[in-house]
């Protein structure tokens, strides 16, 4: 070949420079314009929704906004991590902590995907009529579980119920709502589940899904924590009344006689707890799977057992700190007398060292059947025996102390206590409270149920009296974080004192 | 192109003399070669008799030439590009030295696409030639140290095989731009991998109207690189350097010995018990044990990692030192750095060329131990460039290059607790051993000082004849690995091999009217290895102690495959002609360009066998995860021209323009164009100017204005993307598909324009040249990844900040002079830079950024006013005195008496504190100042307390020869720019659980000893109101002068080495960063540990600069 013809031919390789020569797409992603084309991409989708859940500071450490906060398990070693984990014991939150902006976007993170579900219901056509709707119900569930944890939170929240197109729309969506309707779009998404062809429950190979009963709970459930909210006092009876209709509902859903057959493990036992018939909602994970374990139990795990038989995995030396303990709170959660009744200190409590003191830990989270670091305790969101207490807890808010000891008693039966009697009052409320606080030690109630069982006079006082002297009237809320307040000071102003 | 011009003028001349030689009387042949000093033979010299033009002769392509002349008269040997020499005829034989012509005028540089005339060149460059870079540096970078104005060359770690940074006019963007690097006019993405002893010259555009032709790459400079090539007259000559050096650590700290460090720890962990005492009421005794500790104050909140004494330091029996205390006194830095770590160069060249071909092929070997055992960097070099005149009109040059290195890191950087070593050895307590007696490493030493186990096996049972448990003995010792086990256990191993291939082909059409077109690929493969073992302890995690299984989380490895091509294509135009006066010359061209990028990684989460270390041994083969998957490209398509019209080499214009289309624009955004103009007065060539001030002095006046790019945004940034993952309903799995994020579908190029003013001033013909100039840039549409609300799903969204500006303005200055030329001859440089950085404007991004850098703490905040990326802190006021302590405890009952807060008008007795809770006061703490006077201190009480930028850099090199010695001195500083050590939050904390520096012996011990009246209490639960809170007293002043390069040489005289056919030889030895004046604290004031633009100037934990010393040799045959 002549030398002098590389020229033309070099020529004519940068002449094939086409057109699409800029037009590149990533070889490892789909597009999101060319995605939703089959049933099977929305199911996939679907499936999605769900995984939020386990991001940090929504479900995967959420004790320490509920448990924590209510002190009812506390963080013992100030200096960890320039005092984060202590904050919430010490109420000594600041609108920059780092926990409360990881729930905060997970949460919305939740949402979102809530609402792209259903931005793209319609884009695909379905071999049954049912399944569409299916999918619109879990997402529905799962969009109003986050604003109830939203708004008992923070209070008012921003309310989005369908994906922003722009980011114009999304600033323009990014201002506060009052608690009232935010409470509004929770029984709207609820009643539109309970209208749906969602399954009542779901069998444990479904566990981890959505289900009507489910929805009632947190209908219920909501409704109870607006009805105890001191500023929509004047709809108290409206509001308890219907709590009470969603209860009713959930309790004839049930799948058992009576609570004091199913046994007090069963809701937390490995082997039992994804098939429990008193489980309603659960967020789940698979014991020794890679993907799917969690590491629950090492929250919970003190630095030595008392027994080491009753550790909560299979290598004792896997306690991983920072953890959550039952500190010097024994006395107050099960009183010394029952110890050796209550069924649920003699399984689901030990006792161990931490830091030199001793401690009691929950627990509910063990997995000892595998040796890898991924644990399948579930966190159990909702099961029967909290229908059970909320039954107990409208009752005693509409003045039916008589029913509201019946529930009670049920609880305290199954755990092997004795049943209460003659109740009023305060002191009916109390037994109803500490009830709940030692039935669901652990499983990130505690918080919410003080709010509602309690004023913010009373809780001011007791919290005082525990220790954590700086507690004041702004705690009542959790800040909202500071980097979502600069976006739109006007429409995100922050919750006084912070 | 000299060397054509040459030609053709002595051809001219010789063809005149030809037809005018006559003879004459009584002469003789004298005849000689001609060279230049290195002994190269200069062709094409003509050989005039003086006063008779007609009577000369020109030299043969050996340099020989033959000439009749009588005794006495003179000859005179002219060649362009070289200095005139006359010589008297006395004999025979004159053999004559030819010096170049340092002034010559047309000198070129290398600005991109084709060369320029010097004279014509009209933005800013700084340059630097061969001879100039320190061949015993172990990169190129590190040998341009101190030698270039506007241009900061940062040395920020001294891991064996670790570049430099190179910082071109301050810094404009948010999310980070390296210049771009641009080897023999192959433009390359990455950093350049060269034996420094294959480079010809190393030219840095600086202004944006230089850089424009490069355009949207090109914001933050560009940095091109000649190699050496062959010159037509170049006899064929090999050439052989060879150095050795032993590195060594260039500074050590100042840290607590044994029996201070023990005094610390008894100090803290008691007042820590006094507070907690205090909080709960209780006479605080020091005498007290560990269990009367916990009972007096565990129910506060104390635990024993706050209040407990551990019994390896502390005898509660005696109330004194425990034995076992004292048993070591480990020096960790000397443990921890080599005394002599080798460094070895070795290269060969081979150089030659006639009128036909011309060839340079060289081949560079290179061996660096790192200081800290065993890190290593050893690589190959090769390269081959060629280029041929193939016909009169054509000539093709191929240029080929490889690289081939295996380098074995050490974890150095990071977090002790994530097996950072350096930060680890800092931490090391220097009462527990490096290595046990029978001399095998003590690993996991102080981590087990926090497990009952070893409390059994050193101490014995407890008191009680019982055994301890964890629970016991978890005394809060800081979590510090050996950090000798780290560095040698982990091994982070990296082969990387590069080859990159262009040809090009030139083609005159008619005389200086040239085609070019150009093909080039280059191939990067790299392999990189990471191996944990089992056996390495982590925090709590201690094997051997509570854990045998070989199957956890800590023990893991990886494989990374990187592919990646890198494709170019390009096709220049380029005419000059001269018409009298005037002078043009003209470039177009066009350019493609395509990287393809090919990932794979593996994990290996659990290994059957500690023995091996690759994936391949893997326990579980069907369980590895994938790490760094990806493929990607990014395609540029590209259209450029420039227009350079000179008169009478007094007035010079030149205007570029670079369109360029990526694919990683958006789809409304494909296109960007880069414009750029600049002129140039030569005043001295003015008739007025010459008449006045004669031609001894020159004088220049540039100006230029223009536009460039950086398109550093990532592959496919603007495309919306569906990712996937798993979740599980009861035990199956289940795929996942959502939508990965808020995307900006406009997404485009930062832009940056750049007002660059300049003057060249030379003196005494040359021997004094200053070029100085000053700049203003203004960078806007700013790449970053902008909060937005969260409830879009996203957190951030990636875009173009519209109305955000930044602005770098400075000056640089470089000074050089020749000050004795001859047989002593003294050149001395200096320049110097200054760059002030601002922030106008942060558009939708609003008016400051926080960024969290390490342990939850927002150290550095980019504010509008001030430079990116400022530190923010609190600024301390001293140190709490017993009154103040109890006026603050004063204060504290009137904040609890009205809820948690200050009456209106309360005016405070103490100082204010971030809190009022008792264990968090006591004498001796930090006093911060309190800025909004809230009575609080709280987070809006940080203040900007410096910058990573200096006010000024700049170096200053001196050379001189005499009769062979050559002695060299580069000496390189930097002032005004400070640095946040952020070491300080484990070693300047206060607690006692690691060790501290050396000043905590100044602590504040009591009101009778307070110390030097800075240094806070030792207290274990420091935390908010002592010591840990990002303050000024974690940052350090930066400011430092170096003698970075030292070099003492000789060459023979060529008399005595032709003997053995040795042409040239010369031996030397060299100091590299032979000292450093600092007032930092750490080891290296310009270490820069996070990769953020908006996170500059932090200290975690680096892999400190060694101090070389080398001895070597350059052979030429």
């Amino acid at each position: 070949m002549k030398l002098k013809y590389i020229i033309p031919i070099l020529v004519m390789a940068l002449g094939t420079v086409s057109c699409d020569f800029l037009d590149l797409s990533d070889p490892n992603k789909v597009t999101v314009g060319n995605f939703y084309q089959t049933e099977a991409d929305i199911a996939n989708v679907c499936a999605g929704i769900y995984q939020p859940f386990k991001d940090s500071h929504y479900f995967t450490r959420q004790d320490y906004f509920t448990d924590s906060y209510a002190r009812v398990l506390m963080f013992l070693d100030p200096g960890v991590a320039g005092g984060e984990n202590y904050a919430f014991c010490a109420h000594s939150l600041t609108n920059a902590h780092s926990f409360i902006s990881n729930r905060y976007n997970s949460i919305y993170k939740s949402i979102d995907r809530c609402n792209i579900l259903i931005k793209h219901l319609d884009d695909v056509t379905y071999e049954k009529a049912t399944t569409r709707d299916t999918y619109e119900a879990e997402a529905r569930f799962v969009r109003a579980l986050g604003y109830f944890y939203l708004v008992s939170e923070f209070g008012d929240v921003p309310l989005v119920l369908s994906k922003p197109g722009s980011i114009n729309d999304v600033y323009a969506a990014n201002v506060r709502q009052p608690k009232e309707k935010v409470y509004q779009a929770i029984y709207d998404d609820c009643a539109w589940v309970l209208a749906s062809p969602l399954a009542d429950l779901q069998s444990a190979n479904d566990c981890g899904r959505a289900c009507k009963v489910a929805a009632l709970v947190l209908d219920a459930k909501a409704h109870l924590q607006q009805a105890t909210d001191p500023v929509f006092a004047a709809r108290k009876a409206e509001l308890c009344a219907a709590a009470k209709t969603s209860l009713d509902a959930a309790w004839a859903k049930k799948f058992f006689n009576k609570l004091e057959d199913i046994n007090v493990t069963d809701a937390f036992d490995l082997e039992t707890q994804k098939g429990s018939k008193e489980n309603i909602f659960q967020i789940n994970y698979v014991s020794g799977d890679t993907n799917n374990g969690g590491s629950i139990p090492l929250y919970f795990a003190p630095q030595s057992y008392d027994d080491e038989s009753k550790s909560l995995v299979r290598d004792v030396s896997k306690y991983s700190s920072p953890c959550l303990m039952l500190k010097d709170k024994g006395d107050k959660i099960f009183p010394e007398a029952d110890r050796t009744k209550d069924l649920r200190f003699i399984n689901l409590i030990g006792s161990g060292i931490f830091g030199g003191s001793p401690v009691y830990y929950t627990r509910k989270y063990t997995d000892k059947a595998t040796t890898t670091v991924y644990y399948g305790s579930d966190i159990v969101v909702f099961r029967y025996a909290d229908v059970v207490l909320m039954q107990a807890e409208v009752a005693y808010h509409t003045g039916d102390a008589a029913n509201a000891m019946k529930w009670l008693n049920m609880v305290r039966q199954r755990a092997g206590l004795d049943a209460v009697s003659g109740l009023s009052g305060n002191n009916l409320r109390d037994a109803i409270y500490e009830e709940r606080i030692r039935e669901f030690v652990g499983e990130g109630k505690a918080w919410e149920d003080y709010l509602r069982g309690y004023s913010h006079e009373e809780l001011t006082n007791y919290f005082k009296a525990d220790g954590a002297a700086m507690f004041g009237e702004k705690d009542f809320l959790f800040p909202i974080p500071y980097s979502q307040v600069i976006l739109n000071p006007e429409g995100l102003p922050q919750n006084p004192g912070y | 192109m000299q060397r054509i011009i040459a030609l053709i003028a002595s051809f001219c001349l010789s063809m005149c003399m030809l037809f005018s030689v006559f003879a004459q009387d009584s002469k003789m042949t004298v005849s000689g070669t001609i060279t230049t000093p290195e002994g190269v033979a200069v062709l094409g010299t003509s050989v005039v008799v003086k006063g008779s033009p007609a009577r000369g002769v020109v030299a043969d392509v050996n340099g020989n030439y033959s000439i009749q002349a009588a005794k006495g008269e003179v000859l005179v040997f002219s060649c362009l590009g070289y200095e005139t020499k006359e010589v008297s005829v006395s004999t025979a034989k004159i053999d004559v030295i030819l010096q170049e012509d340092s002034h010559f005028i047309e000198e070129t540089v290398v600005v991109g696409y084709s060369p320029m005339r010097k004279s014509d060149f009209t933005g800013s460059i700084s340059s630097v030639k061969s001879e100039e870079l320190a061949k015993t540096s172990a990169t190129v970078g590190q040998a341009l140290v101190g030698k270039v104005a506007g241009v900061e060359v940062r040395q920020s770690t001294g891991a064996p095989g670790k570049g430099v940074d190179i910082r071109v006019r301050g810094v404009s963007s948010l999310n980070g731009a390296s210049p771009l690097y641009v080897v023999d006019g192959y433009p390359a993405s990455e950093d350049v991998y060269i034996n420094a002893q294959d480079i010809e010259s190393i030219d840095i555009l600086k202004d944006a109207a230089s850089a424009a032709i490069y355009g949207s790459r090109a914001a933050a400079g560009v940095v091109l690189i000649t190699t050496k090539r062959a010159k037509a007259s170049d006899r064929a000559t090999i050439t052989y350097d060879f150095s050795y050096g032993i590195q060594s650590s260039a500074h050590r700290i100042d840290l607590l010995n044994a029996r201070e460090f023990a005094e610390l720890y008894v100090d803290g962990y008691n007042n820590s018990y006094h507070a907690y005492c205090n909080k709960a009421g209780v006479e605080y005794n020091p005498n007290d044990d560990n269990a009367t500790r916990i009972l007096k104050t565990g129910k506060y909140g104390a635990t024993l990692a706050i209040v407990g004494l551990s019994p390896y330091f502390w005898d509660f029996n005696t109330g004194t030192y425990a034995e076992t205390a004292f048993m070591y006194d480990t020096d960790w830095q000397k443990e921890y750095f080599s005394s002599n770590a080798g460094i070895v160069h070795h290269s060969v060249s081979i150089k030659g060329g006639n009128d036909k071909l011309r060839y340079m092929a060289s081949l560079g070997y290179m061996d660096q131990d790192g200081i800290i055992a065993p890190s290593n960097h050893n690589r190959i070099t090769a390269r081959i460039n060629l280029d041929s005149q193939v016909t009169d009109k054509l000539s093709i040059s191929l240029n080929y290059s490889m690289y081939d290195a295996k380098t074995r890191g050490v974890n150095a950087e990071g977090r002790n607790i994530n097996d950072g070593a350096t930060q680890c050895m800092l931490q090391s307590i220097p009462n527990v051993p490096c290595y046990y007696e029978d001399g095998t490493l003590a690993e996991n030493f102080m981590l087990r000082l926090n497990t009952g186990a070893f409390y059994n096996e050193y101490i014995g049972p407890k008191a009680d004849g019982t055994y301890w448990t964890d629970g016991e003995s978890s005394f809060g010792i800081g979590s510090a690995q050996n950090p000798i086990a780290i560095a040698q256990m982990i091994e982070k191993n990296t082969r990387a091999v590069r080859n990159n291939l262009s040809v090009s082909a030139t083609y005159e059409f008619i005389p200086d009217l040239k085609l070019k077109a150009m093909i080039g690929r280059q191939w990067i493969l790299s392999r990189y290895t990471f191996y944990r073992p089992a056996t390495l302890g982590i925090a709590t995690y201690i094997p051997g102690f509570n854990d045998t299984t070989l199957e956890n989380s800590y023990h893991y490895g990886y494989s990374d495959v990187d592919t990646n091509t890198d494709s170019i294509g390009e096709l220049t135009l380029n005419y000059k002609k001269r018409f009298g006066l005037h002078h043009i010359d003209v470039l177009a061209g066009i350019s493609a360009q395509k990287k393809d990028y090919d990932n794979l990684g593996m994990k290996a989460a659990t290994y059957a066998t500690d023995r091996i270390h690759d994936v391949t041994a893997a326990a579980n083969t069907k369980a590895m995860e994938q790490r760094n998957m990806s493929r990607a490209s990014w395609s540029l398509f590209s259209a450029f021209s420039r227009l350079n019209y000179s008169y009478d080499n007094r007035y010079t214009v030149t205007g570029t323009i670079r369109g360029d289309g990526c694919s990683r624009f958006g789809a409304d955004n494909k296109w960007g164009l880069f414009p750029s103009i600049s002129a140039g007065w030569t005043l001295s060539n003015e008739p007025f100017f010459k008449d006045n001030l004669g031609e001894a002095t020159m004088v220049r006046l540039r100006a230029s204005y223009g536009l460039s790019g950086n398109n550093n945004i990532g592959n496919y940034a603007s495309i919306a993307t569906i990712s996937s993952g798993i979740t599980s309903f009861g035990t199956t799995s289940y795929n996942t598909n959502y939508e990965a994020g808020f995307v900006d579908s406009g997404l485009g190029w930062e832009t940056t324009r750049q007002t660059n003013l300049g003057i060249d001033l030379g003196f005494f013909k040359g021997r004094l040249n200053l070029i100085a100039n000053w700049y203003n840039s203004i960078s806007t549409d700013i790449l970053y990844s902008m909060p937005i609300p969260s409830i879009s799903g996203s957190t951030t969204t990636r875009t173009n900040l519209a109305d955000a500006k930044i602005r770098n303005r400075g000056y640089d200055v470089q000074v050089d002079a020749r000050i004795f030329e001859g047989d002593f001859t003294w050149v001395v440089g200096a320049n110097l830079s200054a760059n002030r950085n601002k922030v106008l404007s942060l558009g939708a991004a609003g008016n400051e950024i926080l960024t969290t850098t390490e342990r939850s703490t927002q150290s550095h905040i980019t504010r509008v006013g001030h430079p990116i990326g400022a530190f923010l802190a609190y600024r301390t006021m001293g140190i709490m005195n017993q009154a103040q302590y109890e006026a603050v405890l004063s204060d504290r009952e009137i904040f609890l008496a009205n809820g948690g807060k200050f009456p209106e008008d309360y005016k405070l007795k103490g100082p204010a504190v971030p809190s009022y809770d008792l264990e968090m006061l006591m004498p001796g703490s930090v006093i911060y100042n309190d800025l909004d006077g809230n009575k609080t201190i709280d987070s809006d009480d940080r203040e900007i307390l410096g910058d990573a930028y200096p006010d000024f850099t700049g170096g200053f090199s001196t050379s001189m020869s005499w009769k062979g010695f050559d002695l060299s001195a580069v000496f390189s500083f930097s002032y005004g720019a400070q640095v946040v050590n952020f070491n300080d939050f484990y070693i300047y904390n206060m607690e006692g659980s690691g060790n501290q520096y050396g000043i905590v012996r100044e602590r504040y011990r009591d009101e009778e000893h307070p110390g030097n009246g800075y240094v806070p209490i030792a207290l274990r639960h420091g935390g908010k109101n002592t010591s840990m809170k990002m303050s000024d007293r974690y940052i350090d002043d930066a400011s430092y002068f170096r003698l970075s390069n030292l070099t003492l040489g000789y060459t023979f005289p060529k008399a005595m080495t032709k003997k053995v056919n040795i042409s040239s030889l010369r031996i030397f030895m060299s100091g590299d960063n032979v000292f450093t004046l600092t007032n930092y604290r750490g080891f290296n004031p310009e270490v820069d540990e996070r990769s953020g633009v908006l996170s500059p100037g932090f200290d975690w934990g680096s892999y400190p600069l060694a101090r070389i010393l080398t001895a070597g040799l350059s052979i030429t045959f």
